[in-house]
């Protein structure tokens, strides 16, 4: 059954108070005045249809919508078949032989049968049908909807008005203020958790260190023995771009961040992770490694140390090894 | 009159079970409902509600392993130590002195069944178009004990601070990183500066704050210990009681239609 809305509840209930009311004897066949009577006060809340009047109204309109659906009244197989047979022509006899089923007789066969939508079935309910309906039974007197007990509420005095929107300000405004407050607190709050958990003290190695003196770092020499405390490679070695220069390197796998091994024998850096391997230079050349190792900050300090600072880092690819601060020339 | 007469006469008993036994219908709606732990049930449940090639019962599985987690977990807490010294040694002194130790190994098979039957189950509602109205609400909940499930297995996989440990959350934290705006190598990190200077670095960024440093250390440990034993299974159990909750009042444990 198509749902109706309280507008078309109302337009049947309308039908059915101009015919009910004009002569609730009257045949079925007999076509209804079409006749709009204003809309007695209970008729849209809920006024039962007995089937006679459905019947009537059914075939008045023409219309396919299944007439139970607005009373939810059961109606008896022959009831059901006149008001069949009052519609225009092809509805389904079938809803005769299963009275049961009456009640919740879905509506779609129907529409779709007469090519029909919701929409003109509503419309069809709501058109007076004048030409189909003559008025054969007197009009109802009209009926007017009951007037409101009260008379309607003089217009307040303005200085009341301005009072109470004096008062409203005085609740609303703290209301306003209180719920401000929270939410700014809640938020100051969540600041606060979130410095919290930021540790001022760490326990991890400072990032700047002297490692030695140049003259500590052989020529073509790779120096792993910063790797495990600081985790960097010192290197010696011409092999970038031909300058004899020495670098640190970080000793982070640029595929995911493991730590590779230097292989002395093979002269590589080998990730142990998933096989990245990397020239003594930091260049990559085998596996999942994208890019080459970093190098990090290196400098000349006054005393003739070399500084490491793991601060700064440089990546071949963007050009930064060119930087004089990631190596220190022999 | 009985022992068990008298017992359940007994006004301990009477205090704790405030209705006679089952006896008829009415009276089975009234023990369920007066009973905290009956009425985390329904009443009654249609038969195809049950029906375990409809639902697979993962739901059910996943909240029984949930209790596993639970009780081993706490159990585990009582031998073991988050620090670089001992959390290792513990966890080996749990496989190879502690009786019952394997209660370890369980956590983490348990832990291994948990993630898959979240899986399934989601996997499940997905298929019986479980997640439609009124139950959207629900899948959302769903999806956020999906994350705390799999975020509970990132933090649980520290613990044993093994090679594999370290290096899996050191991969595994490197993602956040590349967090946006906060994360220090992430789109956007320039955004939030004072006068050029930047506020998120290696040493102030999402990462830092998961892991307490600039690397997986000790502070690391620490964390993700509280993560793994109190801060994500507290968020974890609230959600599942609004997940059951929210199951009975949308129209109970889904079946066929």
């Amino acid at each position: 059954m198509a749902k109706l809305s309280t507008a078309e509840k109302i337009a049947l209930a309308r039908k059915q108070g101009a015919s009910g009311g004009g002569g609730g004897s009257a045949p079925a066949e007999e076509p209804a005045p079409a006749a709009e009577a204003p809309a007695p006060a209970a008729a849209p809340s809920g006024k039962k249809l007995s089937p006679l009047e459905l019947a009537r109204q059914q075939g008045a309109s023409g219309a396919k919508a299944a007439p139970a659906a607005p009373s939810g009244k059961k109606l008896s197989p022959l009831e059901l078949a006149r008001q069949q047979g009052g519609g225009a022509g092809s509805a389904p006899a079938a809803a005769a032989d299963k009275p049961a089923v009456a009640k919740k007789a879905d509506p779609k066969p129907a529409v779709s049968v007469e090519g029909k939508s919701v929409q003109e079935m509503i419309e069809a309910a709501r058109k007076p049908d004048i030409e189909s309906n003559k008025p054969k039974l007197p009009k109802l007197p009209k009926k007017t909807l009951p007037a409101a007990r009260k008379p309607a509420p003089k217009k307040k005095a303005a200085p009341d008005e301005s009072r109470r929107g004096i008062l409203g300000g005085l609740v609303i405004t703290p209301f306003l203020a209180a719920w401000g407050l929270l939410g700014a607190a809640t938020g100051a709050f969540s600041l606060g958790i979130a410095r919290f958990m930021m540790p001022n003290v760490l326990v991890e190695p400072p990032t700047k260190f002297k490692i030695g003196t140049p003259g500590d770092f052989p020529p073509e020499t790779v120096i792993t023995k910063f790797k495990a405390e600081r985790g960097i490679w010192v290197v010696n070695t011409n092999s970038y771009n031909g300058e004899q220069v020495i670098y640190a390197l970080a000793s982070v796998c640029t595929h995911l961040g493991c730590t590779p091994n230097w292989l002395e024998g093979e002269q590589k850096y080998k990730c142990p992770c998933h096989g990245s391997g990397f020239y003594k230079s930091g260049i990559n050349f085998e596996g999942p490694a994208p890019r080459p190792l970093e190098r990090v900050g290196l400098a000349l300090a006054s005393d003739g140390m070399l500084e490491v600072d793991k601060s700064l880092k440089f990546q071949q690819e963007m050009g930064q090894w060119e930087d004089g601060a990631s190596y220190v020339p022999v | 009159m009985s022992v068990g007469e008298y017992i359940r006469n007994s006004q301990i008993w009477k205090s704790i079970f405030r209705h006679p036994a089952p006896y008829d219908r009415r009276n089975r709606v009234v023990v369920m409902l007066t009973n905290f732990f009956l009425h985390l049930h329904p009443v009654s449940i249609k038969q195809q509600g049950i029906a375990l090639s409809y639902t697979w019962c993962m739901g059910g599985i996943t909240f029984f392993l949930f209790l596993v987690e639970a009780i081993t977990g706490v159990l585990l807490m009582f031998y073991y130590r988050p620090t670089l010294e001992w959390a290792f040694y513990d966890i080996q002194a749990l496989r190879d002195v502690q009786t019952l130790g394997i209660m370890r190994e369980i956590h983490r098979w348990g832990a291994h069944a948990m993630v898959i039957t979240v899986w399934l189950h989601m996997y499940r509602v997905f298929l019986t178009g479980s997640y439609k109205p009124p139950r959207e609400f629900n899948w959302v909940i769903g999806v956020l004990l999906l994350v705390l499930t799999l975020l509970l297995s990132f933090t649980g996989y520290l613990l044993p601070w093994d090679q594999l440990a370290i290096w899996a959350i050191t991969v595994g934290s490197n993602m956040a990183r590349a967090t946006p705006v906060l994360g220090h190598e992430g789109p956007g990190f320039q955004l939030l500066n004072l006068g050029g200077y930047d506020l998120i670095t290696n040493a102030s960024d999402a990462r830092f704050i998961l892991l307490g440093g600039r690397f997986v250390g000790e502070a690391t440990l620490n964390r993700f210990y509280i993560l793994h034993c109190v801060a994500i299974p507290l968020v974890v159990a609230g959600l599942i009681a609004i997940h059951f909750w929210r199951v009975r009042k949308d129209g109970g444990i889904s079946q066929p239609l």
